[in-house]
């Protein structure tokens, strides 16, 4: 499979990525780790925009979200989304976009994301994090600045970290290269993750 | 959305292809050869037109059917064509397409979304339907005295171009547009056979036509979001409707003069694609 590497911005770059439709293990970073985290995804979000027509930009996320991530000696991220969970509050729309035109969710039910190296930022800010994306069946390489934005203790006691990326990438990249003269080809996302320790 | 030069090289340019394969002097190319290259090269063009040169190796459905379905389609209309004495083999080979094209455009299924049993039990469904369809058509053909197989071709086309609309109101502009150039390229010959009473090749004509058909509902079904199996079960069924003079009760039919059977054979597929394309028309505009 062709790679690519994509180096974004200040603004950070990636992750979206995910996952599996139920049978795709992905390397859970170091279970034995006592800095394993994983996702939870009533706190986690993954948002995106792109243009319409070149006029303004549309937003949408996507529901459907897991993944883990270990903030031990040798860090690693790992991240999924499930296409079909996509949701710009238009049923009509959301449909379309799950089909062959855009994701075809059908034939590539996870979007995924998996850490390939992990350099800390600044002294505490977080990882410069560089990975698989995996997206409509093609994987590309790219890098993200994955900010830290907190930690602390849960409700319950457990131990919580969070992150927040924004990045930007070409959906032709991945061969979603239907309707570009209706539907951008650059897609913002926005995503915002919370972990609990393990 | 829709690009100009497809509906010239999606549409236009399959409409002539296929005529022209229905016209194609069999004394040249035999009588096979003239549908099977009219309507292989008309989907090849209008799949470029469309979706540009497919990926390779194939990673989607719809590029496994254009870079292998199609030219092993052909190969098989080919081969079966040249069994013509040995009719066994020829469904032998029929055969050989209706097992291996049902999982080759459902890998994703298969990996994903299906058990062992689910997929095992949709696979033999559909390649028996496949089967069923494949034989009841070419039978309607063979009656002798009954010019009103030459209607096939059409009834293929009118499926194909109602496939074409159920997927376009469920959300599917590449599997829709594609259907469309089937239809195109089936209506295109399918005209010609009418209008010429040419009945040369038209086994030829089924062989492509039908299995391409089936796909391109079954593409629809599986990857279109919106398309449902009411939807689907009433494009399959319009074939099928067609063959309506060889069934038990249906058999005074035969006595019809060719032209008005063939009428028949068309309305019959018309009605239940129909049906399916209001039914989608009407679930689309509920939707918004």
């Amino acid at each position: 499979m062709k790679t690519r590497t994509h180096h974004t911005g200040i603004a950070g770059t990636s992750l979206l990525a995910v996952l599996l439709a139920g049978l795709t293990t992905f390397a859970t970073p170091d279970a034995a780790s006592a800095e394993s985290y994983n996702v939870d995804p009533v706190h986690t979000s993954v948002y995106f925009n792109i243009m319409h027509m070149d006029i303004a930009p549309v937003y949408g996320r996507f529901n459907d979200v897991s993944g883990s991530y270990d903030l031990g000696d040798a860090p690693a991220f790992n991240f999924t989304v499930q296409a079909t969970s996509v949701d710009t509050g238009n049923e009509q729309r959301d449909n379309h976009l799950r089909s062959d035109d855009f994701f075809n969710a059908a034939e590539f039910p996870a979007i995924r994301f998996q850490s390939t190296a992990v350099e800390p930022l600044d002294e505490g800010e977080g990882y410069k994090v560089t990975g698989d994306m995996t997206l409509h069946g093609e994987t590309r390489e790219i890098v993200i600045d994955l900010v830290k934005t907190g930690e602390g203790s849960g409700n319950g006691g457990e131990h919580r970290t969070g992150f927040h990326t924004t990045f930007t990438l070409n959906r032709s990249d991945y061969g979603m290269d239907q309707l570009l003269n209706a539907v951008g080809d650059e897609v913002t996302l926005m995503i915002g993750i919370e972990g609990v320790r393990q | 959305m829709i690009d100009p030069w497809w509906l010239v090289l999606g549409l236009a340019l399959p409409f002539v292809l296929g005529a022209c394969g229905a016209l194609a002097p069999t004394r040249l190319v035999g009588h096979q050869l003239g549908w099977v290259v009219g309507l292989t090269v008309a989907m090849g063009v209008g799949y470029v037109a469309r979706s540009g040169w497919p990926r390779m190796p194939p990673n989607q459905a719809h590029q496994w059917l254009a870079v292998v379905g199609l030219p092993a389609i052909a190969l098989a209309a080919v081969l079966a064509g040249r069994m013509r004495l040995q009719p066994g083999m020829a469904w032998v080979v029929r055969a050989g397409v209706a097992v291996v094209l049902p999982p080759m455009l459902l890998q994703s299924y298969l990996r994903y979304h299906w058990s062992l049993g689910e997929a095992a039990a949709w696979l033999a469904g559909l390649s028996a339907v496949g089967l069923l369809g494949w034989w009841a058509t070419l039978r309607s053909l063979r009656s002798p005295g009954v010019s009103g197989g030459e209607a096939t071709p059409a009834v293929l086309g009118v499926t194909a171009g109602a496939a074409a609309m159920v997927t376009l109101l469920t959300y599917s502009l590449t599997q829709a547009q594609w259907s469309a150039t089937l239809a195109a390229a089936l209506l295109g010959g399918g005209l010609v056979t009418l209008a010429w009473r040419r009945r040369a090749g038209l086994t030829a004509a089924v062989d492509v036509g039908l299995p391409l058909t089936l796909a391109m509902v079954l593409l629809g079904r599986l990857y279109g979001p919106g398309m449902t199996n009411l939807h689907a079960g009433l494009l399959v069924a319009g074939p099928l409707l067609a063959t309506v003079a060889h069934w038990p009760g249906g058999r005074w039919l035969l006595g019809m003069p060719g032209w008005r059977l063939a009428l028949v054979r068309v309305a019959a597929a018309a009605v239940a694609a129909g049906l399916a394309v209001v039914i989608a028309a009407v679930q689309w505009f509920a939707a918004r």
